[in-house]
């Protein structure tokens, strides 16, 4: 029993936030929170505003309106931000530490103090050795570690990550997983931007859903199921195809009417439906028989987040 | 088939260069600028040259063409040669002549006179025009005395006859003694100008001595003067704009902005370190310069308005540069606009053109273009002829500060 539940404070407020270009609307009013110790994912379908709203965390992007409160300590003061951009922002020509150096004074460390938190950095994202490496000789994955190391010199208090993720092999993502964790533990604030819905729902204490310029959804995986009405994953193969395309608008007609998620499968051999229970199967089932078309449920399922995730990138 | 190729292929250079149109613009602008100023400064007469007369002459001021505008100034009392370098340092008068007392009485002896001709040398066009111009006023002079000598001879010959005529009577006749001495005087006389006759007077009738207003800075001294912003401006605007690029390209603002460093502060590192290679920029080419002879009027007063010169200079095409690369999409591009602006400014320069001799509005807009103002800076500095700081040092901070907003306005553009 939890008798004294630990209160996480919020070390980032974002208000009604709007942004936009002259002819485009990207943000249009989001709300969020990040809190001390917790890891928070930002997903969403690609020009959703995901970077953007990073950006304008950062401060690189001005806002349109609304309101940003750094709070540290439990007051109204600035909390250090890091903000670790998707591209490799770093001086390729010149060696790691040499990096740490520019990047440690340009955050207001010492050169001293910025060559000791660089090697403690190095040494939990396994780039010790390469400390005296060109940054341009460094692999995909050493260069993303070698961005992170020089955005954390000024020891922060919130960690802003736009897609660390990209272009990393398991290992990788996984040392940077852990990494992330070591983070959380020691009270940082992280909000990271992600395609990998999977490796989210396992690491992260909550994902938000960017979609359209607004937060349509945060939480855990179960509540962002129960919110998309998407719980069960019904998948059906098709044994006589032929009628399969005629078909298919009728069984949208009828998804559209019941909050059914069609997902057409590249081949039409396949029929998946996501739904909020099971008893909308049948609907389905009785649509099919009475079209001769002949079927069997070959998987039955909760489904995963990135299966979720179709009917948030979906038109 | 293979017509559909060569097609294929012209159709994807003309979608490249119409996709991106900075490109296709420049290519267009840069010889039409180019063509322009070659066109301007082919086609260039010496128009509306103020030339400052002073001395007491009578003789026509002839030869130096018809577009000279003649601005005598004969001050009572006052040194002709110090007014008129006066007047020539102050750019109210573009070259000043000066005739000295005995000019016309040499001349009208047929004796070689000297004209003081006075330049502001650190005008290398201006000079070569000056000097130009003289040469062709004294050719001028011989023409005109040339004409008139047929008339001239012909008189002193019939003087010679008439008064032979009178010696011949004499002889038949006398007591004329008196009369017989001073006609055969007067004929000697004549005969004398005649044997000293100095032949050179009717090819040059006049030395011109050149009197300059730096004597201590000699041609290639004067070069430097606009060399060094013409090097100036090209370098370092370029590399500004190719540094803004690469730090827009390598994530460098957004940890700036994470790091909250203002703009001004991003700006100010900008100047301080163009600054120091302007500085470097500037020791070379002066040590090159030095050892190729050039010669300067250098003294220690001199060493801080020079620095203050160098800063404005650096801060001021470091400021063009920042502009540049916020504006430019990438490294080519940026490279090809500071292109443009430097090759019409380098012949717009005073090292190839008087531009003084344009008309006002044109000539003031020319001056103010960065490459001359460096110049116009740099001179202020090295030859101490005005204060680098007073009222237009004032305005040079201004101006830095409307760039540097200019530069923050287009930051967020790319």
């Amino acid at each position: 029993m939890v008798l004294f539940k630990k209160k996480r404070r919020s070390l980032l407020e974002i208000k009604k936030l709007r942004f936009g270009y002259k002819e485009r609307s990207v943000l249009k009013g989001v709300d969020l929170s990040i809190k001390a110790g917790r890891i928070l994912a930002l997903v969403g379908p690609s020009g959703s505003g995901k970077s953007t709203l990073l950006k304008i965390m950062a401060g690189e992007l001005r806002k349109s309106e609304g309101r940003i409160i750094r709070k540290r300590k439990g007051l109204i003061s600035h909390a250090k931000i890091a903000y670790v951009p998707q591209e490799i922002a770093l001086l390729p020509n010149l060696t790691l530490e040499e990096n740490i150096i520019i990047f440690g004074n340009i955050f207001g460390v010492s050169s001293k103090k910025a060559i000791m938190k660089g090697r403690k950095l190095a040494s939990s994202l396994e780039m010790e050795d390469r400390l005296n490496g060109k940054v341009s000789t460094f692999s995909g994955g050493q260069k993303v570690r070698a961005n992170i190391i020089c955005s954390l010199l000024h020891d922060p208090d919130i960690l802003l990550l736009d897609e660390p993720f990209t272009g990393l092999d398991f290992g990788n993502r996984m040392l940077l997983w852990k990494f992330l964790m070591g983070l959380k533990r020691a009270r940082k604030a992280v909000l990271l931007t992600t395609h990998n819905l999977e490796e989210a729902g396992k690491f992260c204490d909550e994902i938000a859903i960017l979609k359209d310029g607004k937060i349509i959804v945060r939480g855990d995986e179960d509540r962002i199921r129960r919110v998309l009405k998407a719980r069960i994953w019904v998948e059906m193969e098709i044994k006589n195809v032929s009628n399969m395309s005629k078909l298919i608008p009728k069984i949208k007609k009828i998804c559209e009417k019941n909050e059914i998620f069609l997902v057409e499968y590249p081949t039409l051999k396949r029929l998946a439906f996501m739904m909020e229970n099971e008893e909308k199967i049948s609907l389905i089932e009785a649509l099919l028989r009475k079209d001769g078309v002949r079927f069997k449920v070959v998987e039955l399922k909760t489904p995963t987040l990135d299966e979720t995730f179709l009917k948030v990138s979906a038109a | 088939m293979i017509i559909h190729r060569i097609a294929g292929l012209l159709k994807k250079d003309w979608k490249l260069l119409m996709a991106n149109k900075s490109y296709f613009i420049l290519a267009i602008i840069l010889p039409m600028l180019v063509g322009a100023v070659f066109v301007l400064a082919l086609h260039y007469s010496p128009k509306n040259v103020r030339v400052g007369v002073c001395g007491n002459v009578t003789l026509p001021l002839n030869g130096m063409g018809g577009d000279v505008i003649l601005i005598p100034l004969n001050p009572e009392g006052s040194n002709c040669t110090a007014v008129m370098l006066e007047n020539v340092r102050s750019g109210r008068v573009n070259v000043g002549i000066v005739f000295p007392q005995d000019f016309e009485e040499k001349i009208k002896r047929y004796k070689r006179a000297k004209i003081v001709l006075v330049v502001d040398n650190t005008k290398p066009a201006m000079r070569s025009l000056a000097e130009n111009l003289a040469e062709k006023m004294v050719e001028g002079y011989a023409y005109h005395l040339r004409s008139s000598l047929k008339e001239n001879m012909k008189q002193k010959i019939n003087l010679l006859k008439s008064a032979l005529i009178i010696l011949q009577s004499v002889t038949t006749s006398a007591p004329y003694g008196s009369l017989l001495s001073h006609t055969i005087e007067l004929v000697m006389e004549r005969f004398d100008d005649l044997q000293n006759l100095d032949l050179e007077f009717f090819v040059r009738p006049a030395k011109v001595v050149v009197l300059y207003t730096n004597p201590d800075l000699n041609e290639l001294g004067s070069v430097f003067i606009y060399t060094f912003p013409v090097v100036a401006f090209f370098s370092i605007s370029m590399l500004a704009a190719v540094g803004v690029i690469f730090e827009r390209k390598n994530g460098f603002f957004s940890r700036m902005a994470s790091a909250s460093i203002p703009y001004p502060l991003y700006l100010l590192s900008k100047l301080v370190i163009f600054g120091v290679l302007a500085l470097i920029q500037f020791l070379t080419l002066l040590f090159l310069f030095i050892s190729g002879g050039g010669r300067y009027p250098l003294n220690l007063s001199s060493v801080l308005p020079t620095l203050e010169a160098l800063l404005i200079i650096s801060s001021l095409y470091a400021l063009i540069g920042v502009i540049i690369g916020n504006l430019a999409r990438e490294s080519g591009e940026a490279i090809l606009i500071c292109l443009v602006l430097a090759l019409p400014m380098t012949f717009l320069t005073q090292l190839f053109y008087p531009v003084d001799l344009l008309p006002g509005k044109i000539a003031n807009f020319i001056s103010l273009m960065p490459v001359n103002y460096g110049g116009k800076l740099l001179k202020a500095g090295m030859l101490s002829t005005e204060s680098v700081l007073t009222w237009s040092g004032l305005t040079n901070i201004a101006v830095m500060a409307l760039l540097a907003h200019i530069s923050y306005m287009v930051s967020g553009k790319k």
